[in-house]
């Protein structure tokens, strides 16, 4: 459980690329482009990833073990062969967590101060 | 019946944009454009497709200053990389580890083998051993290092197999199928592969035998020697000796892949695979004994004992470049293997530190 736990740690913090490419993963497998619209998606359009960013994530995620390429694929008959699709890994999934367990603690740092206090409400973070 | 669909010619402004987005990529680094660089594209036609949709072509010009600042940025960031390396890259450089190390086993073992056979029956050898004691301590290093080399893969190699098969097996039989599952391109791949070893060997085998013209020895009425056999008969006999030898190695290298395939597919701890260290240092470690004592084996039974070597008892009859061969292949083998164990050593120090 240690071992796992300092795992995790030893990968944060995430880039924000990073972080929300394992949060669109989290719902299950997807490709490249799918990726990018659901990061548009779930930051309300805030953060837009190119092409490049993308896969120079995907690519550094890949080699840290935190995604996996996926074999399956959702529906072979629609879908262009050459996609690739990737998956969230179980230290995924941990890197994840301890990366909101992180923002949490920032979060709540932030909020104590003094001079941020009336911008309470301001920095109350939808859905999480 | 087959539908004719109409193919609607892309939009200048997207193939002008895609242009623009190949020679921005073209400034990479070769191996990200390699890895990544047809998916990147793909990716950005979709973009724009989608762009052009619900802007018009104005709205694929809105996607260029992002683009060229992203793809500039992106491309330098992943140079600078590629030249420092990254701060944590411990359990893919392990896990690529073990695989070189897996491979170069295999061909260290094929290598050994060939040796063994060699140097059967063993009482010349032993003959010459007696006289001359370096070359019955280097024979008696280099046999003994095959079974110590066997036994380390086992001690690295079955705990990750177990761990591997022990999550796959959690997810049911097809887990543990698709584990081990190598897809068709992959399985022609290799058949092609095991082809070219085959014919490569046989093709050995043929001009050695032609080279150094083995006496022909008379046939028995009994039977039908290959002399006697009609052209078409020959041929039929090499196509089934190609075959027979492209299917057993072509069985070496599935069963190596798949299970290199599901060292790729599984997750290990830290622990594991830096334990995994141990063995590969221990086999690196015989395979270069191996190697150097075949290599003395070798030449003191040329210097001590010149007339047995160049019999055909000895390494005559074209046995020396055979032999010579076997030690290029061992020599590979433990440059592999020396090269895995280092990165994969470096990675651990660099993570622990």
């Amino acid at each position: 459980m240690r071992s796992n736990q300092t795992d995790s740690e030893t990968l944060l913090p995430l880039t924000p690329a990073a972080f929300n490419i394992l949060l669109a993963l989290a719902d299950g497998d997807l490709h490249g482009y799918s990726i990018m619209q659901e990061i548009a998606s779930q930051t309300q359009g805030k953060l837009r990833i190119g092409p490049t960013t993308l896969y120079r994530s995907i690519k550094h995620m890949l080699e840290d073990g935190l995604i996996i390429e996926s074999d399956e694929r959702p529906d072979p008959a629609l879908d262009d062969e050459r996609r690739r699709y990737y998956r969230l890994t179980a230290l995924g999934q941990r890197v994840a967590a301890a990366e909101i367990s992180r923002l949490e603690q920032t979060l709540a740092v932030a909020r104590s101060k003094p001079l941020l206090r009336g911008l309470g409400q301001a920095i109350d973070v939808k859905g999480v | 019946m087959a539908q004719h669909v109409p193919i609607r010619p892309q939009p200048k402004i997207i193939t002008f944009s895609l242009l623009l987005y190949r020679c921005l990529l073209r400034m990479g680094p070769a191996a990200f454009r390699r890895d990544y660089g047809a998916l990147a594209l793909q990716d950005f036609r979709q973009c724009c497709r989608s762009a052009y949709q619900h802007q018009g072509p104005l709205g694929v010009l809105c996607l260029w200053p992002g683009l060229v600042s992203e793809t500039i940025a992106g491309l330098l960031a992943e140079y600078w990389t590629a030249f420092l390396g990254r701060g944590y890259p411990m359990l893919p450089t392990i896990r690529r580890s073990l695989i070189a190390t897996f491979w170069a086993f295999i061909l260290f073992l094929f290598a050994f083998t060939a040796l063994m056979r060699t140097a059967d029956p063993v009482a010349p050898f032993d003959a010459v051993g007696h006289l001359h004691p370096e070359v019955a301590t280097t024979y008696a290093l280099f046999a003994h290092s095959g079974i110590v080399a066997l036994l380390a893969l086992l001690l690295g190699g079955l705990p990750i197999l177990f761990t591997a098969m022990k999550r796959a097996f959690a997810s049911g039989p097809l887990g543990v199928l698709k584990l081990f599952l190598i897809k068709p391109k992959q399985a022609l791949l290799l058949l092609g592969g095991a082809w070219l070893i085959a014919v490569g060997f046989l093709s050995y085998l043929l001009g050695t035998a032609y080279l150094f013209a083995f006496p022909v020895t008379l046939c028995p009425a009994t039977q039908q020697c290959l002399g006697q056999q009609s052209l078409g008969m020959k041929a039929l006999n090499l196509a089934a000796l190609i075959g027979g030898m492209t299917l057993l190695v072509f069985v070496v290298l599935v069963l190596t892949a798949s299970l290199s395939l599901a060292v790729l597919r599984s997750e290990f701890s830290r622990g594991m695979l830096r334990f995994a260290l141990v063995p590969i240092g221990t086999l690196t470690l015989i395979m270069a004994i191996s190697t150097v004592a075949t290599a003395i084996w070798t030449f003191r039974l040329w210097v001590d004992a010149p007339q047995f070597a160049a019999g055909g008892s000895g390494l005559g009859d074209g046995q020396t470049a055979w032999v010579i061969a076997i030690i290029i292949a061992m020599a590979i083998s433990t440059v592999i293997t020396t090269g895995a164990f280092t990165s994969g050593l470096r990675a651990s120090l660099l993570h622990g530190a």
